[in-house]
């Protein structure tokens, strides 16, 4: 089976020598404009902080290269040229997208007071039907279809730091999982010239009085901003 | 560095980064249909391991694997 790493432009310098999830090579399938980055792999890689780390690494590489479309963590197809012609005929949307992302990276702001919760099991972890990592990331499906939109932004002090933000980006969203934690989340795609701006304008709102704690977060690879209904018009939506 | 018992818990910032990075791999990027229940089905597995490990900010830098990876998560600008 293949394990799916990104849609990369085939266009641009070669691919380096990689190794990724299970500590197999990386290599690039061309197809035509795009190429995909994928893995040969043996199994459906299992969901541990070790395939994450190596997946991530294998997009941070991808990412110094050129633009990427990256795919969810553990995505694996029985061969990768049952994508061919999905991929072909969604050519028009995914060349647009990673035309989109190109010379940007993600960038991540969190505001608001921090969870205090212990991350440690409690007792009710045990529950065979449920978990805190299902809940958590179910919590997230269902906050991100309830408000796609994201929350109010909260203090003054908070919208006036997003329009900055914005200001810097070429796009930007709202990150589900904020209302339940009182948080502002929001993910910004942000030129690579901009970063160093970004950072010093929430560096910069940090220091105002009263400023809620902030945490800011990248370079990402432009994981929230990938088109939803990518290579599945079907299900496509515009945001 | 592996994390034990005796390591320090993790602050809100590392938990915070740590949870950037799970939201955008876990949550967000290309997503084939019919692939999301067989992905969320080692959330389990990857929640006992998260436990076990993020007990230190040194551990939860080496999450990333990439060379910025300690940047990223030392991008923390007020936790408290």
């Amino acid at each position: 089976m293949a394990y799916l790493y990104a849609l990369i432009d085939s266009e641009g310098p070669p691919v380096p020598k990689l190794e990724g999830v299970d500590g197999r090579p990386v290599e690039v399938l061309g197809l035509g404009p795009v190429s995909l980055a994928v893995g040969a792999l043996t199994a459906r890689p299992e969901a541990n902080l070790t395939a994450i780390g190596q997946h991530q690494a294998v997009l941070e590489a991808l990412m110094q290269r050129g633009a990427l479309l990256p795919f969810r963590f553990a995505t694996v197809v029985p061969d990768p040229q049952v994508l061919a012609s999905a991929i072909r005929s969604d050519l028009p949307a995914i060349t647009a997208n990673l035309a989109d992302v190109a010379d940007c990276v993600e960038l991540g702001l969190t505001a608001g007071p921090m969870p205090a919760c212990d991350p440690r099991p409690g007792p009710s972890a045990a529950a065979p039907t449920s978990s805190p990592g299902r809940d958590y990331l179910l919590r997230l499906c269902h906050e991100a279809e309830r408000q796609p939109h994201g929350t109010p932004a909260g203090t003054a002090g908070m919208d006036r730091l997003d329009r900055q933000l914005r200001a810097l980006a070429r796009r930007s969203c709202r990150l589900p999982g904020a209302a339940s934690q009182n948080l502002f989340r929001a993910a910004y795609l942000v030129p690579r010239a901009s970063v160093r701006a970004f950072k010093a304008a929430v560096t910069a709102a940090s220091q105002a009085q009263a400023a809620p704690p902030l945490l800011a977060s990248g370079p990402w690879p432009p994981y929230s901003f990938v088109r939803a209904g990518l290579l599945d018009p079907a299900t496509r939506h515009t945001a | 560095m592996t994390a034990d018992a005796a390591d320090p818990p993790p602050g809100p910032a590392q938990r915070l980064a740590l949870a950037e990075l799970l939201d955008r791999v876990l949550h967000k990027g290309i997503v084939l249909r019919g692939d999301l229940v067989i992905s969320m089905a080692g959330i389990d597995l990857l929640f006992v391991d998260i436990k076990a490990l993020i007990a230190s900010v040194d551990t939860a830098a080496e999450i990333g694997a990439g060379p910025a990876a300690r940047d990223r998560l030392g991008l923390s600008l007020r936790a408290d």
